[in-house]
């Protein structure tokens, strides 16, 4: 069964195990950034919440149908009635005939600090990481979202030249695992033209074909020399964007070597930019992923306003329509070999309000819509929400849809989805917490699952998974906006009698039912007799802690253990 | 009912504490008793063959041999533990280490009590064997000795009783006494027996390391006896959770003054179809006259602090009532609670399924099985980590009565009918042609009744498809092709319904009058 997704609903995990690179910078006083344990998409191919753990053929993406071997043309024109401006690539300054990318591309060091969720108001021991950067019209550097996460301070090396450079992110875009920095004068905080001084912007190029051949630029492994790898491009397809863990966009998967530290470098073709190399995977040999100027270009044309928005979500899983009886039952022309399925609608309204289930979408825009759910995209068969990740936020996509027998036009207005944000990988967010008497709550998301370890999806508990991951799609009676966890007990005499283990989930606090993190202050102040009473799920247990004892104890505690404030909500 | 996590490797030897109880049993039995019995002629191996199910391809089966250690007793029956015994298509039974086979049968078994007792029609097999004493009440200090046949030679290894404990029988979750022992002898916990002196002592049903977990002859003996008189009617269990009351805050929210005691209920009615007497935030303070301390124990009269969950079977079935004393609404009450049945059905996703042929429903190549244990098994031994995330989860949901069972689409089996289905399985179905899917008989059902000439199928939200239809005017053709191709020998397999056990309705049994019931599901011969 092959299944199509526009993405929206949640997805924790990855079949592949595909890690971000960003390498270890040589002077790293610890190790670099692990790769993010179960982050991953659906490949856009899997419409299924993929399970945290590595079930068997339940969970591996569908692949698409065979490449084609020829590139043919394809439209142009992006599907999408942008209410943008139409923005083209930047173009910059040409390279002549001979050119040197390799003296616009840089070496960018990041000391970053991650916040912990487990304790929240905790931040992990800083530490540093190298990757990759070049610069693009405008004066402006682009790399990889996670070069620059958490970052505390930047710091940027370009060709032959021993010097460092500060700089300062100006657009992050944690989606599509780009952003944008700039070089900085640290006194005066403003961009420092002396650096750009014998730099020429590179210019982007279009979709490479398959088996063309590409050289990557980047510093891998740390090193302070640029390096050079050459490879061919060997599939273009959906993959899951894992540094943001729940989403998934059109990626160009190369055998050219693409290391840790090589994360925001340039891929070239023909003197141009085709890619941004970000991921790659232990599980295949020779095989690193790069962004294609699709996506780089989608973000780019969202921050010409001044912020990132982000790209939207159809709120669609679709499925195939290969199956005859399937495609008798809907009515639809007996020769044909078009459509794909609505199998399921997100809860947005302004989708559900002109797609209905068993809608067949025969077109997205420009493009017309194979009955294996895959489009032509650039003379490549890819999935169909490469059609719909074309759309900027508010734009309107045009779809052809079979509905009832017949052929109509509807409207799509496209949105940015972040109801799921919990269920992927937060960024430059400080976890929320809320602390009494010892009892830290926090909400739950998969960073708070991450606390659990490496193998997090074993030992978090079958019921904490659930509630993130599925809940919301199999029991809405029973689903709550932001589960609240007691996520751990800072030990003190009036909480020593509890048998309740953290990292339990919150029903009830005096009866109130907690929906999100913001209700337990509230549940708390609602107490009216000596004591606070604490419901949890699954089994509806309970704890006692006494109010005046745990709210003496209060500023005791966050004293004790160097917590600045009793709540960040 | 509280299942007891009392595995192996969390076992503390609890030598020392032992050192401490006055409380010994004043019949204990020793070595000196040595002597006047000679076990090579109680003790039996038992070779049983059993059908071997594959839950992915549930109409394929194969063989598989379990060897076992039986005890020659009373009444011409070899007493034994039912794990390995299951689905069992030939026993055989070997005396004295050596000669020829004779081929045994099942005079009764009780999975949950994980107890079987043996038989054969051969008049000579019984020559020369003599009976073992069964001990009541077992010793719970000093050595033992561990029997059975090993290359027709009675291996005899000693032991050390560590503890008389509650832990979950070998094959369900009711709670039943083990007796912990620690010995260095390697591969046992197949009925193995456990004696001391000419008494039997227990059977030996799983091993961890250098520690030894055996089912005590007295609640061997007890179970006997009740057979014998014919008031046998099943374990029962405590169908409730509870949690100790350390937290003296908690007792005080539920106004029970004093000082901590009793254990606070969560969850009841976990027997599906039968009402709790006891209610959530009850405070058990006493079950039969036994007090119930803050961390759930009791004090036995034979064996010590036990878990309450051991009252539950201590003389007490299916049916019987226990009296409990709690703590409700700021008083004490008494009230009466009688122990529902142990069935494997209690549970959503049964735990066990034995002598029965796995049900399955193929249609179009759409193959359908019931979610169980067996089913998640598949994927090994750590099928909690290793199975489809939301199959395993279920393991966790509780039977209701809109759906006392999960039916789950294992695999297609690819054929023209299905193109562009191949790759969906284990998934959960909710509907099939507008008929809601509670059990797996009810696609048989569904499936007469197309939708405008397809069948309709619908799975659950959280499935990669919500929907799938398959062309039901060629749907007879397809599955003859599709049995042919893949050599299925029938479209499906049902078991007949089971029905409902008069224990769990009738009034309560007393001790005299009641027959014992039919098992629930007999061996076949």
């Amino acid at each position: 069964m092959f299944s199509f997704r526009c993405l929206g609903a949640c997805v924790i995990g990855l079949a592949l195990a595909i890690c971000p690179l960003r390498a270890a910078h040589p002077d790293a006083i610890t190790s670099p950034i692990t790769p993010t344990p179960g982050g991953g998409g659906s490949g856009g191919t899997a419409a299924q919440p993929a399970p945290p753990t590595g079930a068997p053929a339940s969970s591996t993406p569908a692949q698409v149908g065979p490449l084609p071997a020829a590139v043919a043309p394809t439209p142009t024109a992006p599907a999408a009635t942008s209410s943008h401006a139409s923005e083209a690539l930047p173009q910059g300054t040409p390279l002549p005939e001979g050119s040197e990318p390799e003296k616009s591309v840089v070496q960018i060091i990041t000391a970053f600090q991650e916040p912990n969720w487990a304790a929240p108001w905790i931040f992990d021991v800083p530490r540093f990481a190298s990757g990759t950067g070049f610069l693009i019209d405008g004066d402006r550097i682009m790399t990889n979202a996670h070069v620059v996460a958490f970052t505390k301070q930047l710091l940027v090396r370009k060709y032959h030249d021993p010097q460092r450079y500060f700089a300062k992110v100006e657009f992050v875009a944690h989606d599509v695992d780009l952003a944008i920095i700039r070089v900085i004068d640290p006194e005066t905080g403003k961009d420092n033209p002396d650096f750009y001084k014998g730099m020429k912007p590179l210019e982007f190029g279009p979709l490479p074909k398959v088996r063309s051949t590409v050289v990557t630029y980047g510093f891998p492994a740390g090193g302070q020399q640029i390096s050079y790898t050459r490879g061919v491009v060997s599939r273009i397809e959906v993959q899951g964007y894992v540094h943001i863990g729940n989403r998934a966009f059109l990626a160009v998967q190369t055998d050219a070597a693409i290391n840790p530290g090589n994360s925001g470098g340039p891929v070239i073709q023909d003197d141009k930019v085709v890619g941004v190399a970000f991921e790659g995977t232990h599980a295949l040999e020779n095989t690193g992923y790069f962004i294609p100027t699709v996506i780089v270009n989608h973000f780019l044309t969202d921050i010409k306003d001044g912020s990132y928005h982000g790209v939207p979500d159809a709120g669609l899983r679709m499925t195939n329509m290969q199956n005859p009886a399937f495609r008798r039952m809907l009515k639809l022309p007996e020769d044909g070999k078009q459509g794909v399925r609505v199998d399921k609608i997100l809860d947005i309204p302004t989708t559900r309000a002109v797609i209905q289930p068993n809608d067949v979408i025969m077109q997205v825009g420009d493009y017309p819509v194979d009955e294996d759910g895959t489009i032509t995209y650039e003379g490549n068969t890819v999935g169909v929400s490469v059609a719909f990740d074309l759309a900027q936020d508010g734009d309107t996509i045009p779809l052809k849809i079979w509905r009832d027998g017949k052929m109509i036009d509807v409207q799509l207005p496209m949105k940015v989805y972040k109801e799921d944000s919990a269920q992927g990988n937060q960024y430059d967010v400080l976890p929320p917490y809320y602390i009494y008497g010892g009892l830290i709550f926090t909400g739950l998301s998969l960073d708070y699952l991450k606390t659990f370890g490496e193998n997090w999806s074993d030992s978090a508990g079958r019921e904490l998974i659930y509630e993130l991951a599925y809940r919301h799609v199999e029991d809405l009676e029973h689903w709550r906006p932001q589960p609240v966890v007691l996520a751990s007990i800072l030990d003190n005499a009036v909480n020593a009698n509890f048998t309740t283990r953290s990292m339990t989930m919150v029903d009830k606090i005096n009866g109130m039912k907690i929906n999100q993190l913001s209700d337990v202050p509230k549940a708390f102040a609602a107490t009216t007799g000596p004591d606070a009473i604490i419901e949890f799920l699954p089994d509806h247990h309970f704890e006692v802690i006494r109010k005046d004892d745990a709210e003496k104890a209060n500023q005791d505690i966050l004293d004790t253990y160097r917590v600045p404030a009793q709540s960040r909500l | 009912m509280n299942r007891l996590l009392l595995s192996l490797n969390r076992t503390t030897l609890t030598l020392a504490l032992l050192a401490l109880v006055p409380f010994l049993n004043l019949q204990v039995l020793t070595a000196a008793d040595s002597g006047a019995f000679n076990w090579d002629n109680a003790i039996i191996h038992i070779e049983s063959t059993s059908k071997q199910y594959n839950y992915i391809q549930p109409w394929s089966r194969s063989e598989r041999k379990s060897f076992k250690s039986g005890v020659v007793v009373e009444g011409h029956q070899i007493i034994t533990t039912a794990d390995g015994l299951q689905d069992q298509t030939l026993i055989r039974l070997k005396k004295e280490g050596g000669g020829l086979f004779s081929i045994g049968r099942v005079v009764w078994i009780d999975y949950q009590a994980n107890l079987a007792a043996l038989t054969t029609d051969e008049k000579d097999f019984w020559t020369g064997l003599q009976p073992a004493r069964l001990a009541d009440p077992v010793p719970i200090t000093g050595p033992v000795r561990i029997l059975c046949w090993r290359d027709d030679q009675l291996e005899n290894r000693q032991g050390e009783i560590d503890e008389m404990t509650v832990d979950n029988s070998a094959l369900s979750f009711v709670s039943v006494p083990a007796l912990k022992i620690a010995s260095t002898i390697a591969g046992v916990g197949f009925g193995e027996a456990v004696t001391v002196g000419d008494k039997l002592i227990g059977l030996a049903y799983l091993q961890g390391g250098d520690t030894v977990l055996a089912v005590p002859s007295s609640f061997i003996a007890s179970i006997l006896k009740a057979r014998e008189d014919k008031t046998f009617t099943g374990l029962g269990y405590f169908d409730f959770t509870w949690d100790p009351a350390e937290n003296p805050l908690n007792l005080d929210y539920l106004k029970l003054p004093g000082a901590a005691r009793g254990v606070i209920v969560k969850e009841t009615g976990l027997k599906p179809g039968v009402e709790s007497p006891v209610k959530p935030h009850d405070v058990i303070l006493n079950i039969d006259g036994f007090d119930i301390d803050a961390q759930g124990n009791y004090r036995d009269p034979q064996y010590k602090k036990l878990c309450l969950e051991n009252l539950s079977s201590r003389n007490k079935w299916a049916g019987m009532e226990c009296k409990f004393k709690i703590w409700r609404d700021g008083k004490e009450q008494n009230i009466v609670y009688k122990l529902p049945k142990a069935e494997f059905s209690d549970d959503l996703i049964p735990s066990q399924s034995f002598d029965k042929d796995p049900e399955y429903v193929m249609a179009g190549g759409f193959v359908f099985v019931p979610l169980s244990e067996a089913y998640l098994r598949s994927w090994g031994g750590n099928w909690r980590q290793r199975a489809p995330f939301r199959l395993a989860y279920y393991d966790m949901d509780k039977v209701r009565p809109e759906r006392p069972q999960r039916v789950v689409l294992s695999q297609v089996l690819p054929n023209e009918a299905n193109i562009g289905y191949e790759g969906l399985r284990n998934a959960v179905i909710d509907e099939v042609n507008g008929v809601k899917i509670k059990e797996i008989s009810d696609i048989v059902t569904a499936l007469k009744s197309p939708v405008n000439g397809f069948d309709v199928f619908k799975f659950s939200p959280g499935e990669p498809i919500q929907q799938a239809v398959l062309d039901a005017s060629t749907m007879d053709q397809a599955n003859q092709q599709i049995m042919s191709r893949y050599h299925i020998p029938a479209d499906h397999m049902l078991n007949p319904p089971v029905v409902p056990e008069a224990v769990i309705t009738s009034p309560a049994p007393t001790l005299t009058s009641t027959p014992a019931p039919k098992p629930k599901s007999k061996p076949k011969q």
